[in-house]
């Protein structure tokens, strides 16, 4: 590993374990609740708060502790093996961490038990749910896509291997890494989507489920976050080392010119869809989804207003 | 949604069909639309899964509901065949709206503006 890998594998490992302690330190539930409340966009009554706040900090615990324990196997992994030191080892490093935020709040979701108090009223959704109505149709398409031309992209450039010599060569190794991770997250992802979406949602009253709901589609996003981000990662990089590799073996300018451009539109197709994402407020996806009625665009954020998924 | 109270003098088997057979006459369940699993739903309300699967038999049997194998149970087009036709149509639309991620005000007003034409 070079100088950068290993600034930025101390910079991650510090962060994580600050924002682990931050869990503790009294009121950061509150503000990290607030925060949900706002993206989400609707109230939350002050019976919740407590309840929603206990989940909140578990997830930011278990993803911290996941993307701590990740970052540390991938650096383990680069000073172990005899892998050449490659300019991109610190993107796979992010990229391990964002698989393990993944990780562990996928694995704090499904497993988290949740009870109501016997003999109490009990309301339930006639309508079968499905990871679509968590997820956006660009987050979910999207990172499958991605995740998809990420594995495509790591085999075209393994292939190409013979044009790459010296520094590419090690690049190779990590792309090819980058490539895999972005394939397990995916796999990892439609693992615990289905996991997380088929749990029971034993609640007492409508704005319970829609807090369930929201809380949900929280997670599922931080899960997906993952093959999305690597995948991208895989992507970009991935194209500029075949750029790289094309001009090599068609030794004509042509060829660098042709991958070149073709990069150039896969960069620009993803920063349309992140724009689109960004703007289409995907947090809200669930809400407009499964709450219909609740006007959280609006100026009225009060689930139990309009609760009739 | 479903409320079920185990302090009712109704049984909660009663109370499940009644409730189900209300939305599926007022339409706030339409034809078409996926019911959660047996498992599911018994685990939500607290129920046993016999009570729901109980259930769901009895509405299959009254034409409410309908089992498409390992697909699940839906809920059934209901009255005769003309209603039946418009009712999946009308589902057809909504999940397509749905895709769309169009607002129902709009959806809504674009039917309307249609049937007027």
């Amino acid at each position: 590993m070079d100088g950068t890998a290993w600034f930025i594998s101390i910079v991650l490992a510090v962060g994580f374990v600050v924002v682990f302690a931050a869990t503790f330190v009294p009121g950061s539930g509150r503000r990290s609740t607030q925060r949900l409340v706002r993206s989400i966009g609707i109230g939350l009554p002050p019976q919740l708060e407590a309840e929603v706040e206990a989940r909140v900090i578990l997830r930011q615990r278990a993803g911290s502790i996941g993307a701590a324990i990740a970052v540390a196997a991938a650096v383990a992994f680069f000073v172990l093996s005899s892998a050449a030191p490659s300019q991109l080892t610190g993107l796979l490093i992010v990229g391990a961490a964002f698989a393990g935020i993944a990780i562990g709040a996928g694995v704090s979701a499904a497993t988290a038990s949740a009870a109501t108090a016997p003999g109490e009223a009990r309301v339930a959704r006639l309508r079968a749910v499905s990871v679509r109505d968590y997820l956006a149709p660009l987050e979910l398409l999207g990172a499958r896509v991605v995740a998809g031309l990420a594995v495509v992209t790591a085999i075209a450039v393994i292939a190409l291997t013979p044009f790459a010599d010296g520094d590419d060569a090690a690049n190779v190794v990590v792309i090819t890494a980058l490539g895999v991770t972005a394939g397990v997250s995916l796999a990892l992802f439609e693992l615990f989507s289905r996991r997380i979406v088929d749990r029971p949602q034993p609640v007492g009253t409508p704005v319970e489920l829609a807090w369930d709901d929201a809380l949900r589609s929280s997670t599922l996003r931080d899960i997906v976050t993952a093959p999305l981000l690597i995948g991208v990662y895989t992507v970009m990089y991935g194209f500029i080392e075949i750029s790289d590799r094309v001009g090599v073996a068609s030794d004509s300018f042509v060829g660098f010119a042709v991958a070149a451009g073709v990069f150039m539109l896969v960069l620009a197709a993803l920063l349309i869809l992140a724009i689109v994402s960004i703007v289409s407020r995907p947090q809200r996806h669930v809400i407009r989804r499964l709450w219909p009625d609740v006007d959280v665009d609006g100026a009225r954020p009060d689930a139990s207003a309009g609760a009739t998924a | 949604m479903l409320t079920i109270d185990p302090k009712s003098a109704t049984p909660p088997f009663e109370q499940l069909r009644l409730q189900f057979i209300e939305q599926v006459r007022s339409g706030e369940l339409a034809a078409g639309a996926k019911l959660p699993t047996v498992r599911r739903l018994a685990d939500d309300l607290g129920l046993a899964p016999n009570t729901v699967a109980r259930c769901y038999r009895e509405l299959e049997r009254d034409g409410f509901i309908e089992t498409r194998g390992r697909n699940g149970s839906f809920v059934s087009a209901q009255g005769d065949a003309t209603e039946q036709q418009a009712q999946v149509a009308a589902r057809a639309y909504a999940d397509r709206i749905r895709s769309l991620g169009v607002s129902h005000d709009d959806a809504l007003a674009w039917v309307t503006a249609a049937l007027r034409a």
